[in-house]
């Protein structure tokens, strides 16, 4: 009971001492004062909508050849056109949301929880454990963007799920890093002193105190990661290297797109307008979550 | 400076000791018999014997990775699959080709970078800030592979100022360059902001100001030049991942280079290609990284002591 209490006071923002409204909703207040990071929020909303109801939303089935439409420009029937099989470029685009935001959710979401816990046991471990971790995260680190990714799908080959893993692979050592990082700020501080000194155990420790305090920059890289993964994942279909024809992948429908950019346009602006688009809003609402949650910056 | 020199090159060789482990393993952790997925539909027994011997993978693994360090450092890095020329020929190819296409877009990017960073940060409008922030964040976002595509069909396609493919041509060699800087000139733009936005807090920046010097002179002598530490820093990071984009803008046009070579080695799965590529690559960023280093360590004699 005594150690519940000292967490709760200590945990920066206290439950038994906060005023009657919840933190969450104090903190979406706060959110919603900035511009940018809400209009962040609500392109990640509705793409995460479109993602889930996509098939009641598309108004046509994204995998159908209409022969008698190939190629055809926008119209009210198809709004962004059909690409060379007659398909609507908009129904594949609804249905790619659901596919980039799995791979982007699923890759940094794993990243995110393997870097994690590898990181607080290297930061709070410290010795022989912390160094012979922390030399394989700069030599993950020492191959430059997509290159590490590349790395993995060569080794795997090809395919939609490799590239789910190859992104989130290559996303690890960054949490490792930030997470030790705050763990070796956190660990000698004296509410952590005073814990064990209260007889709560390394595990308690790390799991109940230190965790809570690294949670804020967690939430940040992996907004931003998921963004940076969509990228990432769109970029290797589009050089033929992950989701395979006929996938309505958005990377992928613009590898298609490059032979008919002459003739049809709108083959490659709309599927790479969609990546953009959400990308900018995990962007946007990113940055919003790094100024509020980090008390260093203003 | 010496003592500093010495021992951040002495933290290289750990680094390089990785990459090459990390490059050897690749043939190893492909799941399956990387001989059979090589020479691909049902190969013959004598075929599959004598590919593996040629990439020595019937010895002990220690052994494997013994010959394969000697031979790297000696210049060797195997004989490419698909053409049957040393892996080292084919990469000595490609390499001008895709350093001139990463040196130019680095240009393109710090000067647009450092441009538009500065133009935010010295605004005196909080809109023309907040305007240039948004688009250095619609530039991070940017797919190079979809404004790579934009480029060719504006300027290429509807206007015919450039070639369609890339070639060798200083013509040739706008479109793929603007395309690989956009994103890191956005990145470059918000690291120069918050950097400068910092710098011109400082009280040496008031004292200047205060001693009677114009705006323009503060930024351009003081400011900017404190600025720009963090600038070249990030900078440098970003010249290992312009290399690795040249993968994709290299392939959406046309160009021949290391990145659309390992795409072809990837899908051709010719292993010894593509090692060779993430090796040269990735030892590469890592010197690049280091002379950073070096070069922060000169301009901030604190780095040197810590």
């Amino acid at each position: 009971m005594q150690e519940q209490i000292l967490a709760n006071a200590t945990a920066g923002e206290s439950t038994a001492l906060s005023q009657p409204r919840p933190r969450s909703a104090r903190f979406l207040r706060r959110l919603i004062r900035r511009p940018l990071a809400l209009i962040g929020a609500v392109i990640v909303l509705l793409f995460l909508l479109t993602a889930v109801f996509g098939p009641m939303l598309a108004p046509h089935n994204p995998d159908y050849l209409d022969y008698s439409a190939v190629l055809a420009h926008p119209s009210a029937s198809y709004p962004f056109g059909t690409d060379d099989t007659g398909r609507d470029i908009l129904s594949r685009i609804i249905a790619g949301a659901r596919i980039s935001l799995t791979v982007g959710l699923v890759a940094v979401g794993t990243a995110m929880i393997i870097g994690t816990l590898v990181g607080l046991f290297a930061g709070y471990l410290g010795g022989w454990v912390d160094q012979v971790i922390m030399r394989l995260a700069d030599v993950l680190l020492a191959f430059p963007d997509i290159l590490l990714a590349i790395v993995i799908i060569a080794i795997l080959g090809p395919g939609l799920v490799n590239v789910m893993i190859a992104v989130g692979v290559s996303a690890i050592p960054v949490y490792v890093r930030t997470v030790r990082a705050a763990v070796l700020s956190v660990r000698e501080q004296e509410f952590v002193e005073a814990a064990r000194a209260l007889g709560a155990s390394s595990w308690r420790i790390m799991w109940s105190h230190i965790l809570r305090n690294v949670t804020a920059p967690i939430i940040v890289l992996a907004t931003l990661g998921v963004g940076l993964s969509i990228l990432t994942a769109a970029g290797l279909s589009f050089l033929g290297l992950g989701a395979q024809p006929p996938t309505p992948e958005w990377g992928d429908m613009l590898n298609e797109a490059q032979t008919y950019l002459q003739q049809a346009w709108w083959m490659a602006v709309f599927p790479g307008a969609a990546i953009m688009l959400v990308v900018i809003g995990l962007n946007l609402l990113g940055d919003g979550l790094r100024d509020l949650l980090d008390p260093t910056i203003n | 400076m010496l003592t500093f020199l010495a021992r951040r090159t002495l933290l290289l060789i750990p680094i390089l000791f990785g990459v090459s482990i990390i490059t050897f393993l690749m043939i190893h952790l492909v799941p399956g018999d990387p001989v059979q997925i090589m020479l691909g539909h049902a190969p013959s027994g004598t075929d599959v014997a004598a590919l593996r011997h040629q990439l020595g993978l019937d010895q002990a693994l220690p052994v494997q990775y013994g010959n394969y360090v000697v031979n790297a450092l000696h210049g060797n890095l195997g004989t490419s699959i698909r053409s049957g020329r040393p892996v080292v020929a084919e990469i000595g190819d490609r390499f001008p080709a895709t350093l001139q296409l990463t040196l130019t877009a680095m240009v393109i990017a710090v000067i647009l970078g450092v441009g538009i960073g500065t133009l935010a940060a010295t605004s005196r409008s909080r809109f023309i800030d907040n305007l240039l922030m948004l688009i250095a964040t619609m530039g991070v976002s940017l797919p190079t592979f979809w404004l790579g595509l934009l480029l060719i069909y504006f300027f290429a396609l509807q206007l015919g100022w450039f070639p369609v493919l890339s070639d060798t041509s200083l013509r040739g060699l706008v479109l793929p360059a603007i395309t690989l800087a956009l994103p890191g000139a956005a990145v470059l733009a918000r690291v120069t902001r918050a950097s400068l936005v910092d710098v011109l807090h400082q009280d040496y920046i008031r004292t200047a100001r205060a001693k009677g010097l114009t705006r323009s002179r503060v930024v351009w002598r003081h400011a900017l030049r404190n600025g720009l530490i963090v600038v070249l820093t990030i900078a440098g990071l970003q010249f290992g991942g312009l290399m690795a984009g040249s993968v994709i803008v290299e392939t959406v046009f046309g160009r021949t280079g290391l990145g659309s070579f390992v795409v072809n080695a990837i899908q051709a799965r010719d292993y010894p290609d593509i090692q060779g590529v993430v090796l040269v690559i990735a030892s590469f960023y890592v010197v690049i990284n280091l002379i950073i280093d070096v070069l922060y360590g000169l301009i901030n004699p604190r780095i040197r002591v810590s």
